[in-house]
Parts: C-alpha cells; sequence; structure tokens
C-alpha cells in the first residue's frame, strides 16, 4: 500500500478527515453538531489538542478535495479550515527578518467576517480540549533582549509553544509539538494588524483578539488566519557564539529529570544556526551536584568543527555515558566565540518555557569555549526556557523472566495430558 | 549583462539607507543591473547596520545636531558618520560565471583604486582586507555581500571629511585619524563631485574591459520599488530595533 501523501486531506466518512503531517503525525477536522472540530495529535495518541470552531455553525460543509480544504458557512462568517506546508516569515507576512517555520507542515484555520457588525465583540473564544501538553506563551521582546541578540519573530511574539507536559529525549526529542503562531487580520484592502492570543491557565479556550481600532476602520470582509506550526525546534534564538571582535562565547543548557530506568547516552543534537560556520561543544552536566549552582561533568565536551551557516540539527557523538534516573541533568551548548567574523553571531533555538518546566541555564557573556568550566558554574535562569537541545539514550536491557538457577517464575503452560508413569 | 553608473547626486538618507534592499528586490523582479550607484547624503547623517545598534552613537549629540540616525539592511557593519562631502556607492554585481566573495570585492576595491589614480592619487587595494589605501589609510571601504547568485554591498569614497563632528557622533572601534584619509587631502585641492565620478566610471571601464554607461537616476521599477520601501526605513520600529513588517501592532508593550 503506498504511504499516505503528507498535508493532503483525506476523507475517513462523510464528516470526517484527517492529513498527516511531515513528520507523520495526524490532524483530524470532523464536522459534528454543526460546527468543525479540529484535533492535533502528537507522538500517535499520547498528545493532542482539540480545537471546537464554534464561531461558525451549519449543517452543511463543503470538502473541496482539489483545493486541499474544508469549509463550513452561514450567512455572516465563512470558515476555511486546511493544512499548510513549510513557509517563510518573510512570505507571510513581509517580515524583514526571514525565517522558515513550520518545519513539518501543519494546520490553518480562515475564519473571514463577512461585513460588520457593530455589537459583535472582538473577541473570539473557541472552547479546547489538550492532553498532555504545556502551553508556553512567548513574550514580546525588550529592548534589552533586542540589544543582547535575542531574535524572535514579530508572529512568535504574542504566540504560543506547545510542548509535552513531562517529557523529552529519545523519541520525544525537545518535547515540542507544535507552535500556535500569533494570528494576523487582514481586511479587503490588504491592510493587516496582528491579533492577540490567549490560552487560560486551565486550557479550556483559546482567545483570539482582534483590535476594536481595526474591526472599526477596516473594509470588510475581514479574515483572521491562526497557524499551528509542527516543529521540534524553538522558534527564538539566543546566541551561543559572538563576533571576534567581543570574543564571546555563551553557553546555554536546559536541565530535565532522566526517567526510570535510565541509560546509556549515545548523542546529543542541538538546532543550531548562524551568520558564519562556527565550531561547537556539547556537555552533561548533572544539576547542583557539586553544591546549588554547581554542575558537575557528567559527559564531553564533545566538539564538532565548523557546523554549518544554515539551520539544521548537529549531531554530537557521546561516549555511552551513564545517565541515571530520577537524577537532573542539563544538556548544554557553547559556541566559539573567536570562530565569529564581521559582527556575525551563531544562535542556539528555544522557546520561553512555563514556570513550572526544570531549570534552564544560560551563561553570557564569557562562557570560556577552549575549556568549558568543569564544574559549570551558573545559576539559573529568571526565566525558564526550552533549548532547542535533546539527548538519545539506550535504556539498560530489560533482564530475563527467568531466575539464575533456570527454574521459570511462572508455571508454564501444560498441552496435552501429562504421561502418568 | 551590461554596466552602468548611476549618479543620483544628493539625495535623502532614508532613500540610500534603503538601496541595497532595492537592489535585492531589483534582482529578484528581473530589473536590476550590473551597477555602480553614487548619491550623497542630503543631510548629515549616521548611518548603522543590522547588525549595529544606536547605542553606539552619542545619541543625544545626534539630536542635538539635527544628524539623521538611518538604518540599512544589511548596512555597515559598524556605525558610520555621513555627510554631503563624501560619496556613498552601491555595487550590484550579477556575473555571467559563478564567482567567489574574493573575486567580487577585487573588482570593487580594483575599480576603486583606478579611479584614484585617474585623479592623481598613489592607491592601490588592501590585500588582506576591505579597503582602498593612499600610503597607509584608507579613502574608501566595502563589504561584499551574496544575494543568491549576486553580489551586493555599499562602499564609501571619502572626498572630504569631518573628523570633529564624526567622532563626536559615533562611537568609533578606532582612532579615524590613524586610519583613513580623504581625496581632496591627498590630492591636496578640493576635487569637484563630477571629476571623481567621471573617474569612476573609466576606473571601472578600465577594470572591467567594458564600456559603462551613465544616467543620472534609477530606472522606474526601481524608484517604485524604493518607493515602497520608504514606510520600513522611516518606520521607529526598524530604526530602534531593526525589524519591521506591514502589520500593524496594536499589542506591543510600550
Amino acid at each position: 500500500m503506498p504511504a499516505e501523501e503528507k498535508l493532503k486531506i483525506i476523507q475517513d466518512t462523510p464528516k470526517k478527515f484527517h492529513f498527516k503531517t511531515k513528520d507523520n503525525q495526524r490532524v483530524d477536522i470532523e464536522h459534528k453538531d454543526e460546527r468543525l472540530f479540529v484535533t492535533l495529535f502528537k507522538w500517535e495518541t499520547e498528545a493532542s489538542l482539540q480545537i471546537d470552531l464554534d464561531a461558525v455553525f451549519s449543517t452543511q460543509h463543503n470538502f473541496l478535495e482539489t483545493e486541499n480544504r474544508i469549509e463550513i458557512e452561514n450567512p455572516d462568517f465563512l470558515l476555511r479550515v486546511y493544512p499548510i506546508d513549510t513557509r517563510s516569515t518573510g512570505d507571510l507576512y513581509g517580515d524583514s527578518d526571514d525565517v522558515i517555520q513550520c518545519h513539518d507542515g501543519g494546520l490553518r484555520f480562515e475564519l473571514v467576517l463577512k461585513k460588520k457588525r457593530p455589537a459583535m465583540d472582538n473577541s473570539l473564544i473557541f472552547p479546547i480540549i489538550s492532553k498532555n501538553l504545556r502551553f508556553s506563551y512567548q513574550p514580546f521582546l525588550t529592548q534589552e533582549d533586542i540589544d543582547a541578540g535575542v531574535r524572535r519573530p514579530l508572529n512568535v511574539e504574542g504566540s504560543y509553544a506547545v510542548y509535552h507536559v513531562s517529557k523529552k529525549n529519545n523519541k520525544y526529542m525537545t518535547g515540542k509539538a507544535f507552535h500556535i503562531f500569533r494570528p494576523i487580520a487582514e481586511d479587503a484592502l490588504g491592510n493587516k494588524a496582528w491579533c492577540s492570543l490567549y490560552i487560560n491557565p486551565e486550557t479550556t479556550e483559546l482567545t483570539i483578539t482582534i483590535p476594536q481600532q481595526f474591526l472599526d476602520e477596516a473594509t470588510y470582509p475581514i479574515t483572521i488566519d491562526p497557524d499551528f506550526g509542527y516543529s521540534t525546534a524553538g522558534a527564538t534564538e539566543y546566541t551561543i557564539a559572538q563576533d571576534s571582535t567581543l570574543h564571546r562565547s555563551d553557553r546555554a543548557g536546559s536541565a530535565w529529570s532522566m526517567p526510570a530506568p535510565g541509560g546509556t547516552a549515545n548523542w546529543i543534537k542541538a538546532r543550531i544556526r548562524g551568520d558564519f560556520v562556527c565550531d561547537c561543544k556539547v556537555i552533561i552536566n548533572q544539576k547542583d551536584s557539586v553544591a546549588a549552582g554547581q554542575h558537575g561533568q557528567i559527559a564531553g565536551p564533545v566538539e564538532n568543527l565548523a557546523c554549518a551557516a544554515a539551520e539544521h540539527w548537529e549531531e554530537f557523538t557521546l561516549a555511552g555515558e551513564a545517565l541515571t534516573e530520577a537524577i537532573v541533568y542539563i544538556l548544554n551548548i557553547i559556541g566559539n566565540g573567536p570562530d565569529i567574523t564581521e559582527k556575525g553571531k551563531y544562535y542556539i533555538k528555544l522557546d520561553t518555557a512555563t514556570p513550572t518546566t526544570v531549570a534552564s541555564y544560560y551563561e553570557t557573556p564569557h562562557a570560556t569555549y577552549a575549556a568549558p568550566g568543569s564544574p559549570w558554574i551558573d545559576g539559573p535562569m529568571g526565566t525558564t526556557v526550552d533549548f532547542s537541545i535533546y539527548c538519545n539514550y539506550t535504556p539498560p536491557a530489560v533482564p530475563p523472566a527467568y531466575p539464575l538457577i533456570g527454574k521459570p517464575l511462572v508455571a508454564p503452560i501444560m498441552v496435552g495430558r501429562p504421561k502418568i508413569r | 549583462m551590461l554596466w552602468r553608473l548611476v549618479d543620483l547626486g544628493k539625495k535623502d538618507p532614508y532613500f540610500i539607507s534603503a538601496l541595497q534592499e532595492m537592489l535585492r528586490r531589483g534582482f529578484d523582479e528581473g530589473v536590476a543591473q550590473n551597477s555602480i550607484i553614487l548619491a550623497r547624503f542630503s543631510e548629515p547623517t549616521a548611518w548603522i547596520g543590522l547588525r549595529t545598534s544606536s547605542k553606539e552613537l552619542h545619541e543625544e549629540y545626534c539630536e542635538a545636531q539635527k544628524i539623521v540616525v538611518v538604518r540599512g539592511d544589511p548596512g555597515p557593519p559598524l556605525p558610520l558618520y555621513y555627510d554631503s562631502s563624501h560619496i556613498i556607492g552601491h555595487f550590484a554585481w550579477k556575473p555571467v560565471k559563478k564567482a567567489s566573495r574574493e573575486e567580487a570585492l577585487i573588482l570593487l576595491q580594483n575599480g576603486v583604486a583606478q579611479a584614484a589614480r585617474i585623479i592623481g592619487l598613489d592607491a592601490r587595494r588592501r590585500i588582506d582586507g576591505n579597503d582602498v589605501l593612499v600610503g597607509t589609510k584608507k579613502i574608501a571601504s566595502m563589504g561584499m555581500f551574496q544575494y543568491k547568485d549576486a553580489w551586493i554591498t555599499g562602499f564609501s569614497i571619502l572626498c572630504n571629511f569631518d573628523f570633529d563632528v564624526a567622532e563626536k557622533a559615533i562611537i568609533p572601534k578606532r582612532d579615524m585619524r590613524e586610519t583613513m584619509t580623504t581625496i581632496n587631502a591627498e590630492a591636496d585641492r578640493d576635487v569637484p563631485f563630477e571629476e571623481i565620478v567621471l573617474a569612476v566610471k573609466e576606473g571601472f571601464e578600465s577594470i572591467l574591459g567594458e564600456e559603462v554607461i551613465v544616467s543620472e537616476d534609477l530606472t522606474e521599477s526601481e524608484n517604485q520599488i524604493s518607493e515602497g520601501l520608504m514606510e520600513k526605513y522611516q518606520s521607529e520600529e526598524w530604526l530602534n530595533r531593526g525589524r519591521w513588517s506591514p502589520v500593524k501592532d496594536y499589542w506591543r508593550p510600550g
């Protein structure tokens, strides 16, 4: 049976549809109770987000197969739901800082407000049901952030990064499920305005608020189109190396608690990019193992030379170091500042995390590349982040069911009548 | 593709700061040409780039002296001060056969060095750097950026230079008087801009081995692109934060 085409809507029943993302995650679209429901899955069905698109009610829907979208309409609204492919911020909304997003594709719903409704609330509230996910708000950058070299696209400011509530590494990678980008409202003349996005702490509602001034002044119809983009990489960047005149290396890492039964470390991957190639090192430290804020070195440094400038997952091979369950480790990376020329920078991707996440660390501006500090002496960041760095480890082999003396622990299944001697 | 030299004369600082992006878009839209574009800032200007910050300027001095602050894309790697007494150039080249950054840089350096020699200066390109030198000091500096299969950059020709104002407007990394000189100082006369423009034309013709057509303006398409970029280059968001999009933001704090 041929593999299912990615990002193509398949009709499962008259009212149920789905498509697969480029990393083979399932997105369901269902017409029930006179409206559309979309469900984004990750890690098969272990994690999911269902959104009830109850802004538009209709008994009818339209599956436009050649245009690869589903529509539902009433006199006031038109709702379109469809898969989206990888795209850039420059193409999407004319960002001067052009960045690729939705590496594995995603979903968009387009809500068209056909005419002005003076009594209409400028907030659209959609009920949601989430499973095993945490929603991390990405705040607006301050001038201080920008001067420090932090880069966050305009549609990531005020957006949500969505991660597994507790798991990362191995098949979970960074733990990131997808990203809910800040929506844009556009009127019939092409005037555009950012909407605000809010997910309540109980994660029962997703609210999109359109600027009232825009609603009042727009030429109708208006379209609002939030994107849900699948990607395992963060949408923001911090520097790990800056140009040679500053000789600045930065060391960045996220802590996590090793789950049972522990394992041996195979490799680390980090999502990095820069203005030029750059040497990088990765290390595993054990959080607070020496003293509070002093993290003993467990693995590495492992160095890769000339990591490519284009954004990519860089793999660093480890040496099978033991990782013990319930221990908190810090996977971290440092770039070679003197390697960078002409005011360039080298970056690691990340997302701002929810406050309940285990700590993150960022030693700047004078981390030492040649001999990274061991133990690593650094306090946790005031604002926790999820750096896009994860490891692959092998859990210990499962011991056999038979004990050493060779007798089975459970009675064998008898077949046939036993012989009577 | 033919070569042209466009002498824009004095131009608005925001217009000049947008020229590199205009050239990139011009190549994307198929309306760009191999070009040397010369202009002079109509007002005293502090020019910063994508990777520089207004914190590398003496902002209060610039404001008090009405020095316009503009940001390029990518613009200069260090903050620069310009007034109308020296020339800012833009170079755009889409080679028929793939060329390296070094080849593009050498072409530009040699063209400018030859122009300086035509004026009567003992100029040469810096072998291990981005400048054109007379003696040990630079009279011109340039970078080189690749855009798809084209090479684009800005460069400056120091015809005359107000070191006093520059040292008060920007925070230089090195002593400017130690590293820079001017055409007028080295020629020991006020060299007219018309003579410099003609020398640039002949200098590049000598290096390229082909005629360089002179015009006094960009094409209509290029001017339209430039006009469309003004909203970005004049915006507070671009000047202060180095970021911009046409989407209005009612939510940004502060």
